[in-house]
């Protein structure tokens, strides 16, 4: 529910200020050293999974991350070890078989071994537990807001009774709309715990992001509590701030151990989708 | 427990021996010479008024109800009663039998010609054994140009030394490094909760209806307990007891209007005074659908009614009600404070002054979106405190003022209740445990004059806090994971705490226009708020010390040396302090602290400490009036859990802060305010290192508020002009023109680091500062 106060509260702060203006500033920052980033998930769908290697850079640095290729990547999923295959090599893309899929309840565990030391370290390891989360995703709505000029995205799903993440994501025939964390939704069940979400705003959309005869899906996955504080840290600390709400800047958790950045996550999905035709088109006001 | 009654037994015993030793001096009978000094137009009494004696070199002020007593020889004396922009009056009194004298005093401004110079209030200033003070009168803030023309006590409090506002703005305000949290705003004795409107760009205080405020920063009294920092001593108008009146004002973005009178000639008199915004009217003529829509204001009343039922008893009944109100066809927010306040002044005797107060005072809010879809849902928050005071002053003998009494507070806590309205809601109930808590004060103090140069006060209050269930109490684990929980039925203390909290000052003469002066007083603070916003947001949750929250106990020492130039009329003070907070509180990483039951496992704890030096230069009187303060200070944290262990500056560290506030009378219906402000830029926290995930940049910050905000600074102009005075007619009308932000600076509120959208892998800073210049024009009027 996090995110759409947060899209309330946004509003409410920009009709209060009536007259704030913003520009770009130049400043001098400091350099950190660098850190290796891992950026990949396992999900339960049956597909070539994708981990990225990186390393951190400065902050006005302005160019692709440093890449991390040559390294070892070993998949453990509890009944097997994968070695990962990274494509094209020197890209610092990893991948697992295309024939290979993720079982909720399993314990992934990411091996990483490095040609070459990043921040003094060249072995790796992450941990992820597929969430075992019952949910069912039933359907989605779209709902226009004329005054704001945005399309909401309506839940409708039922959530078990027991403590449960999910993350959100839209498609718009088939090209990711949600590319971005603040663009993503990231929930946990807290409001509507055990219940049917009966079409909750979960999201929205542009005006020109839904077109007549589009069809639209909502990707639903379960996740795990460490992997939404990740996402929703990453949510808060990529988009914008505002000295109102939210505390001061802090660092985003990762589960790369030691000393790492970025998070291997594991997702059970479920997708749904919808197409906009006339009549949903017309009773939106469009 | 024994020992504290013990020593507050031992000061209690002082106090009689001196007694006994002055009663039984015989030979020399102290007579008392006492009274109320108030305004001769509108009867309201005037505080810190004062009755100077020219044959000791040494007077007395009047306390916050007017009332003055000072025990003097059989004699004659020449009396000088004064008060910051009335005439002076003199008398010759032969004092041959305790005596009653109520003085009433003309306002300077309706003769503006002869203006009258005293210097006797500062001399009588110079000699209390109080530092670290500042009493602005409603007169002399209403001089000060004001955002958006409304005249606004707080921001008139954040230009004197060591008082910072947090935000730009913001109605927030750090004393001499603390917390905002840490001040007790009190409004006619009732605790303010959240003393800001709009975000905090007004505060809740009515400037028709404030009489003038007192901020202790340094020595706090013993007679204010609960919080480290500072106190906000507000105080209304009683009301006009001589004729009816009225008082009001149409501005840019609000209307004023207080009627007051007297009920009974000289025995009652009401005030009530309203205020209402209108900027929503403007939102309605906007252009943007999206604004057109919304509903954005704020109101608040002010009653006040009192009555004398002879010299020996008074009383007294304030209200206040303000909400604001934000609301469109998909959100509402709404919040606001209430107090009541119900005091008996009644007078044993000439000698002894006392007080009785009933106070209640909430603060709630609420917000949600309205029944009819899925995502309804209604999210409440309040705390409500109940209150019963006693406050004596004893005007012992000649050199003793000794002040007692008890003060009891039933904390009522209810952090959030959250939960989906309508039938097609899909929100669950989610209640915070409510808690509850009774806070109890009481106190000793005695001011005492050795020989003519020394003054010295003591004191010690004795603190208690009691966790009162019902309550739900968490057990943590060493990671601050919740283990385990207990429930307490209702009615049972399951936690105590008790404090003794001594106060020292001391004043020392150095000659009749200058001083020294030291003080040490240790403060603590039981109620705490959940707050990481900088700028005041309205969703405050406050919560009471427990198993898991000790109580925040501040030490401060503070040196000062004081002087009054007799020719030029400038009040001059340096002052130094060092503060150390125990038991400081702040958030962890990522703190959520809205609708969590275990919100004391995000609570991370330390210490803070803050060191400083305030200079001050002040005009009171003449045609030019203001000041000049600077304030170096610094002020840090030292938690555990945050920033690797390491000390970092709080976020309102600014070393350097400069306040000029200046005000001429260029004729007798033309008068121009200036105030100028410079503050170092607040410690904040930048990214030094950034990575990537999916197509999200992520950054990697630097240590805890390792860098700066550009400093701040800002010119703010003002031009009263009077209309022409006829003296048959009632009505004065003066306009006000006022302009914030004169030179236009760009002062940033916060900086953002974001991605550029037209080129990938690019990142730039981005600042986003809140005012331009801000014109706004005021008519104000009186009659």
């Amino acid at each position: 529910m996090k995110s759409k106060f947060q899209i309330i509260l946004r509003l409410f702060v920009v009709l209060a200020i009536f007259s704030s203006c913003t520009e770009t500033i130049e400043l001098e920052l400091g350099e950190t050293f660098t850190q290796l980033v891992v950026d990949g998930q396992i999900s339960t769908d049956t597909l070539a999974h994708q981990i990225r290697l990186s390393k951190s850079a400065s902050y006005f640095s302005n160019a692709e991350p440093p890449v991390v290729s040559g390294a070892e990547l070993l998949l453990d999923d509890g009944s097997q070890t994968l070695i990962l295959v990274e494509f094209p090599e020197g890209s610092g893309y990893y991948y697992t078989p295309e024939d290979y899929f993720g079982k909720p309840g399993n314990t992934y565990k990411l091996n990483i071994n490095l040609t070459e030391p990043v921040g003094e370290t060249s072995n790796f390891e992450a941990v992820n537990t597929m969430a075992t989360t019952d949910f069912i995703l039933d359907s989605i709505g779209l709902e226009y807001r004329k005054p704001f000029g945005f399309w909401m995205v309506l839940l409708y799903a039922y959530d078990p009774p027991t403590t449960d993440f999910y993350r959100l994501d839209v498609f718009r025939n088939g090209v990711i709309l949600t590319d971005t964390a603040s663009r993503s939704t990231v929930l946990d069940d807290k409001l509507f715990n055990g219940n049917n979400t009966n079409g909750i705003r979960v999201m929205f959309l542009y005006e020109d992001e839904v077109m007549l005869g589009d069809t639209i899906t909502l990707l639903m996955s379960a996740i795990s509590k460490d992997y939404y504080k990740f996402l929703s840290e990453l949510s808060s600390e990529s988009g914008f701030s505002n000295p109102l709400f939210g505390g001061p800047p802090a660092n985003i958790s990762s589960n790369l151990k030691e000393d790492g950045l970025g998070f291997f996550g594991t997702k059970k999905s479920a997708r749904v989708s919808l197409v906009v035709d006339k009549s949903l088109w017309e009773n939106g006001g469009k | 427990m024994r020992n504290a009654i013990f020593l507050l037994f031992l000061i209690f015993s002082a106090v009689f021996g001196i007694k006994t030793y002055a009663e039984n001096d015989a030979a020399k009978p102290y007579l008392n010479l006492n009274g109320y000094i108030s305004d001769a137009t509108t009867g309201e009494m005037l505080i810190g008024a004062t009755v100077y004696i020219t044959e000791l070199s040494a007077g007395a002020a009047t306390n916050v109800y007017g009332y003055y007593s000072i025990r003097l020889d059989a004699g004659n004396y020449q009396l000088t009663y004064s008060y910051i922009g009335y005439e002076s009056r003199k008398f010759q009194l032969s004092l041959k039998s305790d005596t009653t004298l109520n003085i009433k005093l003309i306002p300077q401004g309706l003769n503006l010609n002869e203006v009258v110079i005293t210097g006797e209030s500062f001399t009588e200033q110079i000699s209390r054994a109080q530092m670290g003070v500042a009493q602005l009168d409603i007169k002399n803030i209403r001089q000060i140009p004001a955002f958006m023309g409304e005249v606004d006590i707080i921001k008139a409090l954040q230009l004197l030394p060591g008082v910072q506002a947090t935000s730009e703005g913001g109605s927030g305000f750090s004393v001499r490094g603390g917390s905002p949290d840490q001040n007790l705003i009190l409004l006619d004795e009732a605790l303010v909760y959240n003393p800001s409107h709009l975000m905090g760009f007004f505060s809740v205080f009515n400037n028709d209806a404030v009489k003038g405020v007192e901020l202790f920063k340094g020595d706090i009294p013993a007679e204010y307990g609960g919080r480290l920092s500072s106190v906000v001593d507000v105080r209304m108008n009683e009301g006009n007891s001589q004729r009816l009146s009225g008082q009001g004002g149409i501005g840019t973005i609000s209307s004023r209007l207080k009627l007051e009178g007297p009920i009974q000639k000289d025995k009652s008199s009401f005030m009530l005074a309203g205020r209402r915004t209108y900027a929503d009217l403007f939102l309605a003529i906007s252009p943007d659908e999206k604004i057109r829509d919304n509903k954005l204001y704020f109101y608040d009343f002010n009653g006040k009614a009192n009555y004398t039922f002879n010299d020996r008893n008074r009383i007294f009944i304030t209200g206040y009600f303000g909400k604001d109100v934000f609301k469109n066809e998909n959100f509402a927010l709404g919040w606001g404070n209430q107090t009541f306040t119900l005091r008996w002044n009644h007078l044993f005797s000439s000698k002894i002054f006392s007080n009785f107060s009933l106070i209640y005072s909430r603060f709630n809010y609420e917000l949600g979106v309205p029944e009819g879809q899925a995502n309804a849902f209604n999210w409440s928050s309040q705390m409500k405190d109940y209150s019963l005071k006693s406050d004596f002053t004893w005007f012992a003998s000649a050199s003793n003022t000794l002040k007692f009494g008890f003060q009891s507070t039933f904390h009522s806590f209810n952090p959030g209740t959250a939960e989906g309205i309508g039938d097609e809601t899909a929100f669950n109930k989610i209640e915070v445990a409510k808690s509850f808590a009774l806070e109890s004060g009481l106190y000793v103090s005695n001011e005492q004059k050795i020989g003519s140069r020394l003054t010295l006060k003591y004191g010690l209050r004795l603190s208690l806090f009691n966790n009162i269930g019902k309550g739900t109490i968490y057990e943590f684990d060493n990671n601050y994971h919740k283990v385990d929980s207990v429930v307490y039925p209702s009615g049972e203390v399951f936690q105590n705490f008790m404090n003794l909290e001594p106060r020292f000052s001391m004043a020392y003469k150095l000659d009749e226009f200058s001083s020294v002066k030291a003080a040490y007083t240790r403060n603590v603070q039981y109620v705490h708020l959940a707050q990481n916003s900088t700028a005041g947001t309205p969703l405050d949750i406050w919560f009471p010390s427990s198993p898991n929250v000790k109580p925040q106990l501040g030490d401060q020492f503070s040196l000062g040396y004081f002087r009054y130039f007799p020719k030029e009329k400038l009040e001059t003070s340096v002052e130094g302090f060092y503060k150390l907070n125990h038991n400081a509180i702040d958030f962890k990483d990522h703190a959520e602290l809205l609708l969590n039951e275990v919100l004391e496992g995000e609570l991370r704890f330390g210490e803070a400490w803050s060191y400083g030096l305030e200079f001050l230069v002040r005009l009171n009187e003449g045609r030019l009036n203001g000041w000049v303060s600077y304030t170096w200070s610094r002020t840090f944290r030292k938690i555990p859990e945050i920033n690797n262990g390491n000390p970092y500056p709080a976020s309102y560290d600014k070393p350097h802060d400069i306040s000029l506030v200046a005000n001429y009378q260029l004729s007798k219906r033309i008068s121009l305010g200036a105030n100028w402000v410079y503050a170092t830029g607040s410690a904040v926290t930048f990214p030094t290192g950034r990575f990537t995930i999916g197509n999200s940049i992520a950054p990697v910050y630097s240590d805890r508020n390792a860098y700066r905000l550009p400093d701040y600074h800002r010119l703010d102009l003002s031009i009263s002009l009077k209309n022409k005075d006829k003296s048959n007619r009632k009505w004065r009308g003066e306009w006000n023109l006022s302009i914030y932000n004169a030179y236009y600076r760009k002062n940033p509120w916060v900086i953002n680091f974001v991605a550029d959208t037209e080129q990938s892998n690019v990142t730039k800073a981005e600042m986003t500062y809140l005012f331009g210049i801000v014109p706004a024009i005021t008519y104000n009027f009186k009659f």
